[in-house]
Formats: structure tokens, sequence, C-alpha cells
């Protein structure tokens, strides 16, 4: 952990790369944020399991919040800058669930992750195997969706891996409510029409 | 993705869910057109809806995200004691609401301020706290009380205070048809106001119509301390950038847009501004610009046009009202450096009292080329006359201050005093030469004993005190401290020495300005002479010196010698300076005002026309400067007898100058004059006789000092209501011009001038007798003078 006046600074960095994402400078901010966000995510699973031990649940709700308290100033953002942080923190979230599904399924296989432990997710959202083989599928599903229609790509995984509101991500993205809305729902006939052949076929065809 | 794109497919889908189900089949046979393949990847796709998949996220962050309220209500509805009612509005950092105050048996509407939630930065949150401080400290009836502050659940401050209803005071105005005298007096009120501020120390930094409300009862309220500033006498001149950031751009002053140091001064300005548009209806410069950088550099470096001006003849009344003592009063309180600006609200308020129980006021405008009525030439146009000498004096000005400059850089600490003393001084202006000269004069006193141990620091001194004599027309003053130092400076320095042909230059050009010719072309010529034997190292000084000596030779009458002086000065200046500093423009514009006194107009005019060219590049057309010697161009073109050209060359001119100094300066009614004369060369007699008569009352509400042009605006006058069949006027202005320039300004060219427009009217109506008469007058006057 830093010491104190390190903290101070880098939270104080947060709070402005957030103000900056709300100001418009999105990219940019957001390629600042998501590795602070992520490091911080993982730290926080991890030191959540050196204190509470195998069996505790974590789950995600707790350690998004957690990591938002650590790195953002509560009284300088708005609920504008919150949305930012989350769906910076969307993107962090899918990047750790992907890494623990992979990880685990590596460990099903025999040997232990490196970094994260598994157990750091224990008790996560029933993380039960379907669950993460779904997991897997839709962020393979969002990389090639990523090809076709970025901003699709981007709604989904702040739906899925956030649950942010129409509103949040419209803020987000800067666009509006109604483009959110078509988009989530056209992306979804489509993520629902290749998780079915990809169950089907057990294998991501390629388009 | 196969048979459609993306995006086709999507349109597809979409459009199709947004039709009932019955109605798909046919929508898509339209839409698809026949494409088969097309057609079943969108029903593939449709056959996949279902409302609640993936709408269960893997994770949520609930409880997290935002409000499900509407946009910019973050708040709740209560805050403390108080109901919010509706925003009433929100500036920078700020949200204020209406809200009512619930007391025992008592509501009350108030106006509540918080910060607002994605503002709360240190930085806000502390400027937040000052205006709360600021407000507390004040109390006033003309000001917004403040009632109450605290902080929400969230720990954002807020404060309460007195809720103003009313409307901004500019629309109050409007919509009551309020009278001149009305304006003025709620104008005072806000004097008040804002005076009490200053007296807690505070400066208010945002006054716009928008933070004057008048409430029902026609009493105005300053709001919105938002960007004021606590002055604390120990603190050092304050140039925060933030301000910057947060202030309304339209009702900045010119120091704040720099940077530069906030004082008192900048409200007088903000109250200018707010005067100007009182009386005029309009911005001195919002209105006509399209964008906020246009207005930007409008309000840091164009003098805005004066309030009578700007309302225009479709309003003689009202344009009645203002010309005189309300222009001057406003660009007073609008000029760009603070310095000059009242020195204060209570003296800015005064003034308009004066004016409204009809004493004299204080404000005079521009003072400092008023002087250039002393510069009387020969030539057969008095408009040339004025202008030409008009270049002579720049250059006067702006040499030794780039001279000042360059010492100041070179020598050792103790003579940044002297540029403190200089500094200050940089232009003068009415009332203000009363405190600077007592100032000069104790330095001058003190350096009589003063530095006795070092003859060089001490003269250099004296130097310093004679150009500041000399900046604030003090000419007289100038000339002995110019010449203890040159005494100084020989003693130390026995041979050629750059300091002793300094020495020699500055006295010079004092014995100049105190009318001393013969003098001082001889110690000129000395520091010619020193200048060049010091060579290549001294170029700069040397053209300094040539073009000071041509200016005097000039003056002297010396046309020939003037020339050659100035052309070396211009040759060497191109050299040395190339072609985008001012100096070399200036040189190039002498040397054209040397030609044509020699009678060599086409020379003259074409380099008057290359001057004109440098000028725009070293500082640009607008710049007062460049508009003078446009004003030389036209002056010649009409001399090679191109009137139309003039004409021209005329309008455009009397727009700038109107735009920098205003309708009713002297410069610009000298601009006016020649315009008038030139249509009148073109025998536009109706045109003429409307744009000489404005220039006639210019100079006549210039009293004293605009007699000369009033003279020559007359005589001209008199020619053009002659021509027009209108004897008895002609003759009336004819006649109180002689008697004008008999009284005050015997034997002077003015004088034998209006005589020969007087023969000239008199023989056009057929007095012979009487044109003979002053037509003789007029030529013993000249031949007395000594004029050919």
């Amino acid at each position: 952990m830093s010491s104190a006046p390190e903290e101070r600074s880098a939270t104080h960095h947060i709070t402005r790369l957030l103000q900056e994402a709300e100001g418009g400078d999105r990219r940019h901010a957001f390629d600042a944020l998501l590795p602070l966000v992520y490091d911080e995510l993982k730290l926080l699973a991890r030191g959540r399991l050196e204190l509470e031990r195998r069996g505790h649940t974590l789950n995600a709700t707790a350690l998004v919040h957690e990591a938002y308290l650590r790195l953002v100033r509560q009284t300088e953002v708005s609920w504008q800058s919150r949305a930012h942080f989350y769906a910076v923190a969307s993107q962090a979230m899918r990047r750790v669930l992907v890494d623990y599904a992979r990880r685990r399924g590596a460990e099903k296989r025999g040997g232990p992750g490196e970094d994260l432990s598994l157990d750091a997710f224990d008790g996560l959202e029933a993380v039960d195997d379907q669950r993460l083989e779904e997991i897997v599928a839709i962020d393979r599903l969002l990389h090639r969706m990523d090809d076709e229609d970025p901003r699709a790509a981007e709604i989904v995984q702040y739906r899925v891996f956030g649950g942010l509101r129409h509103r949040e991500i419209a803020e987000v993205l800067g666009v509006s409510e109604a483009t959110v809305r078509r988009s989530w729902t056209f992306a979804k006939l489509w993520l629902r029409r290749e998780l079915s052949e990809d169950s089907s076929r057990s294998s991501s065809p390629s388009s | 993705m196969s048979a459609g794109g993306w995006t086709r497919l999507m349109e597809l889908c979409l459009g199709a869910l947004e039709r009932p189900p019955a109605e798909r089949a046919v929508w898509l046979d339209g839409a698809c057109a026949g494409d088969r393949a097309l057609r079943a990847e969108v029903e593939g796709l449709l056959a996949q809806y279902d409302p609640d998949f993936l709408e269960n996220p893997i994770v949520r962050m609930e409880g997290l995200a935002a409000p499900e309220a509407t946009p910019g209500d973050s708040l709740e509805r209560r805050i403390g004691p108080y109901r919010i009612v509706r925003p009433l509005g929100h500036g920078g950092m700020g949200e204020v609401f209406l809200a009512i105050q619930e007391g025992d048996g008592f509501e009350r509407p108030v106006a509540l301020k918080v910060v607002r939630p994605g503002m709360a930065t240190d930085d806000v949150l502390a400027r937040f706290r000052l205006e709360r401080r600021i407000l507390a400290g004040l109390s006033h009836p003309n000001l917004a009380k403040l009632i109450d502050g605290g902080a929400t659940e969230d720990g954002l401050p807020y404060f309460v205070m007195e809720y103003v209803e009313g409307v901004p005071i500019t629309e109050h105005c409007e919509q009551a048809g309020a009278s001149v005298e009305e304006r003025l007096r709620l104008f005072m009120d806000v004097c008040d106001a804002v005076h009490h501020a200053h007296q807690s120390l505070v400066v208010h930094r945002d006054i716009k119509p928008g933070n004057i409300l008048v409430t029902r009862d026609g009493a105005p309220k300053l709001l919105d301390f938002g960007i004021g500033k606590v002055l604390d006498p120990t603190e050092g001149p304050d140039r925060t950038l933030t301000v910057r950031r947060v202030l309304t751009p339209e009702y900045a002053s010119p120091e704040q847009l720099r940077g530069g140091v906030i004082t008192t001064a900048t409200d007088v300005h903000g109250l200018g501004l707010l005067l100007y548009q009182l009386l005029t209806g309009r911005h001195p410069f919002a209105d006509d610009a399209t964008t906020t950088e246009e207005v930007d550099r409008a309000l840091r470096e164009t003098n805005p046009t004066s309030p009578s001006t700007r309302v225009g003849a479709a309003r003689p009344r009202l344009r009645r009202a203002l010309r005189g003592d309300l222009d001057n009063i406003v660009l007073k309180a609008l000029r760009k450096e603070p310095e000059r600006r009242y020195a204060s609200v209570e003296a800015l308020r005064a003034d308009v009292e004066r004016h409204l129980e009809g004493r004299p006021i204080r404000a005079r405008p521009d003072s400092v080329r008023y002087r250039l009525s002393k510069f009387v030439s020969r030539n057969p146009w008095g408009v040339a006359a004025a202008a030409l000498a008009l270049v002579a004096l720049g250059t006067a000005i702006v040499v030794p201050w780039r001279q000042n400059r360059q010492l100041l850089a070179e020598r050792d600490k103790a003579l940044a005093v002297q540029g403190f003393l200089l500094e200050g001084f940089g232009t003068t202006g009415g009332d203000e030469t009363i405190g600077a000269r007592d100032l000069l004069d104790r330095q001058a006193a003190r350096l009589d004993t003063a530095y006795a141990d070092r003859p060089e620091l001490r003269a250099e001194m004296l130097l310093v005190l004679s150009d500041a004599y000399e900046r604030l027309g003090l000419y007289a003053e100038a000339i002995p401290p110019a010449e203890r130092a040159l005494e100084l400076l020989v003693d130390v320095h026995p041979d050629d020495h750059a300091d002793v042909a300094r020495a020699y230059n500055t006295l010079g050009w004092a014995l100049y300005r105190g009318a001393r010719l013969p003098e001082a072309a001889a110690l000129l010529a000395e520091a010619v002479a020193i200048r060049r034997r010091l060579g290549r190292p001294s170029l700069g000084e040397l053209s300094r010196s040539l073009n000071d000596l041509g200016v005097v030779r000039n003056a002297m009458g010396e046309f020939e010698t003037a020339e050659a002086l100035h052309r070396e000065a211009f040759e060497i200046r191109s050299e040395v300076l190339g072609d985008s500093e001012l100096a070399t423009g200036i040189s190039a514009s002498n040397l054209a005002a040397a030609l044509y006194q020699l009678g060599r107009y086409d020379e003259a005019r074409e380099q008057m026309t290359r001057a004109l060219e440098l000028m725009r590049r070293a500082v640009g057309p607008d710049h007062q400067r460049t508009v003078t010697v446009q004003n030389n161009v036209a002056v010649m073109t009409v001399g090679a007898g191109d009137f139309e050209g003039a004409v021209e060359q005329y309008r455009d001119l009397l727009a700038r100058q109107e735009r920098l100094q205003g309708a009713t300066h002297p410069l610009t009614t000298t601009v006016r004059r020649g315009l008038g004369i030139t249509l009148s060369r073109l025998e536009r007699w109706d045109e003429a006789e409307a744009v000489l008569t404005e220039a006639l009352e210019a100079s006549e509400a210039e009293g004293e000092p605009g007699t000369m042009a009033v003279v020559t605006t007359l005589g001209q006058l008199g020619q053009v209501y002659a021509a027009q069949g209108r004897p008895d006027e002609a003759v009336a202005a004819v006649d109180r011009a002689v008697a004008l320039a008999e009284r005050r300004l015997v034997g002077q060219a003015a004088h034998d001038s209006a005589l020969r427009n007087r023969a000239t009217v008199r023989r056009r109506l057929g007095d012979e007798e009487g044109a003979d008469a002053d037509a003789a007058a007029a030529e013993r006057i000249r031949s007395a003078r000594g004029g050919s």
C-alpha cells in the first residue's frame, strides 16, 4: 500500500481524470484511469482474501464500492463523474472476471494462477462454472462486436459488467439515451444469436 | 455478419420491432426489397428477442450510481431549514435556488446558493467560502444581504441571501422608459454600494447588468460577489489565472483579461461599462463583435466609441444630452490603463453628481495630444499642418521610452528606482498630472544632494527625471535636470562617451520642447557628432539623434536639412531595426513629412504610404500611430489632387479613429475636418456642411484648446455656406472666425488664414472692398510673422 501522501495525490489524480472525462476528453481519461482502477480492484481482492480467509463472501459491488471510496474524493465529483468511474470500473471488472475465469479453468486443468488467487472471488455471485463460461463467451463476443460497432460493444460492457443505467451510459458516451437503448436492443439480439450458435457449435465461428 | 452490414441489420431489426408484430412481415418485405438472404438474417435475429436476456448484470454497481432525479437536481428538496422551490440560475461554481425559509409562524423567500456537487474542488470551496465571508462583512441598502450559511448533508457549503425580486438594471430602465437623469441616479446608488464594498476592502470584479437587479421599489441591488476579492494590503499583486476562467468576458476589465493587478480601478471600469449601457442601451463592443475573442481584444485594445456617437444621429436629443460631460465621464472610467481612470468609485460618482447639478466635471478628454495644436506650420492646408506636426510629436514620445528601457536593463539595481518613477507616468491626463508632478518635484529636490559621491548615477537619475517631466508636458521643468546631468557627465567623461551623447540628446530634446529651437539644434547636433564617432555600436542611438534633430530642423523651417536627417535615420533604422519596428515607421513618416514641406508631393505621398505599411506591420492597422500616419496619407492624397481617393481614405480613417479614441477626441475632429474640407473641394457642399458642422461642435466643446480648430473650421464652413447660397450664415461664420482669431490667436497662422477665408467669402458675395482689406491684413500678419 502506498503511503498517505501518495495516496492522497493518487486520489486527487483520479478525481481530476474523472472530471476530465466528464469535461469531454473521455478517451484520454479512460486510458489513464483503467490501469489505476484495475490495479486497485486486484489489490483489494487480494487484501480481502488475506483478511477474511476462505469461505467469506466477496461480492463485486462491495469491491467496486470500496475501490471507489479509496480512489475518488467523494465531495468533488458529480453523479456524471461517478458514472464515468463506474464505466471504467466495468471495464476493469470485466478484466478481473475474465482473468479469474481463465485461471479457474487453468487450475482445473492443474497449476495455480500466479497473480490473483482464485479464492479472492470465492462466493462471487454464485460463481458456478456456467456463469464463468458465460463471462468468457461474452468477453470473446464483445471483442468481435468491437470490430463491427465499438460503441455497441462499450454499451454492453457497461450494462453487463457494471449494471450501468441507460442514462449513465448516455452521459459517459456523450450520446442520447435513445441511441443507447437502440444499440443495446440490437446488440442483445446479436449476442443471443451468437451465444446460441456458440453453444451449438461449441466454438466461436469467425464471421 | 453475413447478408447485411451491422448498421443495415440494426436498422431493419429496430424498424421491425417498432411495429406491431402483425405488421412486421409486410414492412420487412418492403425494406428488404427482395433480398432474401438479408430478410432471412433479420428474421433470425428477431427470433432472438427476449426482453429479459442479459438484463441481470454479472456485476451491478448498485447503490453507487446516478440518482434517478432529473439532471442538475442532485440536491435534496430541503437544505437545512430551507425548502427548495426552483433553480434561479447557476454560475461557474454554484447553483442558486429560490427557497422558502420556514420559521415559527412565518415563511419568507430566500436565495440559496450552494456549490455544485461536481464542482467541489478545493479551489471552488475556498472561493465559495470567501464569497460568504465577503458578504458577511457587508451591509448596505443596495447590496443583497447575507442571512445564513451552513453545509448540506453531503458537506457542501451553502449560504442564504436576501431574495431580490427584480429585473436587471438595464431592462428596468428600458421598461420604465427611464430618463437620463433617472438612469444616472440609479447608477449613483450602484456606485454607493460598490464604494461600500471598497471601504470594506472588497473588490466586486464582476459588475454587469445581470448582477444588479432593480426591485419593485425601484432600488438597485448589487448581487454576486462570486469572484470578488478581498484586498489584502499585505498581499502581493493578484495575478491568478483562475479569475480569468470564471469572470464574465464581456464585462471584464483590460487588466483582468491580461492577468494584471486587480484593484478598485477594476470596478471603476465595470461601472463605466454599466454606465455606457445605461446611457446608450448598448455594450461598447459586444454588440458588434461576432466572437468572444473579438470582444476580448476590443476590451484590451480598442477605445470605445463615445456614448453620444454610439447613440447616433437618429436620437438627436439623447445624443445632445450625452455629448460632452457624460461622454467624458464614461470614457474616463473606461480607460485601458487603470491608473488613468477615476481614482475611486467615489470620484466617478461625484462627477456624475456634478453633471446632474450643472457644475463643471473633473473628467477631461485625453489631453496628451492637445499639444499638437502648438505646432503651427505654413503649408496651405490647415489640416496637414496639425497632422504632420503630430507625427513629429509621436517620435518624441516613443523613443526615449525605448532608450530608458534599454538602460534599465543594463544598469545596476539602484536604477530600478527610476524605472518605478517612469512607469507610473507612461501617460498623463488631466488631474493625474498634479500628483505626478509633486512626486517629480520631490525627487528633483532630493537629487540636489543625493548621490553626491556617485556623479554617474546621479546624472542618470537626472536624465530620467528630465524625461519624466517631458512626458508630463512640463517642458520648462525638463531642462534644468538635463543641464545638470550634462555638466556632471562631461566632467566624468572628458572624451566621447555614450552617456554624454545621451545627455546632449535629452537636453536638446527638452529645449526643443521648451521652444528654444536654435539651442536644441546645437545640442542635438553634438549628440549626432558624438554618436557618429562612437561608430557602429551606437548606430541605433545615432538614428535617434538624427531623428530628433530632424524634427527640430523641420520646426525651424529648414526642410532640406530635415529631409537629409530623416532620410539617414530611416536608412539606419531600416537596416538595424528592420521593417517591423515602430521606430522605422516613424522615421519613414518623418521623412515623408519633410518631403511634403519641400513641395515634393509625389515623393512625399509615396514615402508616407510606405510609412503606413511599416506602421501596420509594426503595430497593426488600428494603432493610434498607424491611424495618424494614415491621416497624413489622406492629407497628401488631397495635396496630389486625388480628392475622391482622399475621401475614401478619410472615411476609413474616421471609422478607425472613432473606434480608437471616440467621436469627439480632438484627433478625430481633425480627421473629420479633413474629410469636410476634402468634400468641399469636390463641391459636395451638403455633405461637407454636415461633416464640418459636427467637427465644429466637437472643437467648440473642447473649449480653449480647440480655439484654432474652431477658427479653421468656421472659415471653411463660411466658404461652404457661400457656395450654398446662404450669404448671411457665410458672413456670420467668417466674422466669428476672424473675431476669435483676433482675440486669441493674434499674429498666428490661423489669424491670417481666417482673414483670407473671409476675403474669399466677401469676394464671392460681391464685397470687393472688404475682400481687399482682409487680403491686405492677412498679408501684413504673415510677413510680420516672417512667413513666406
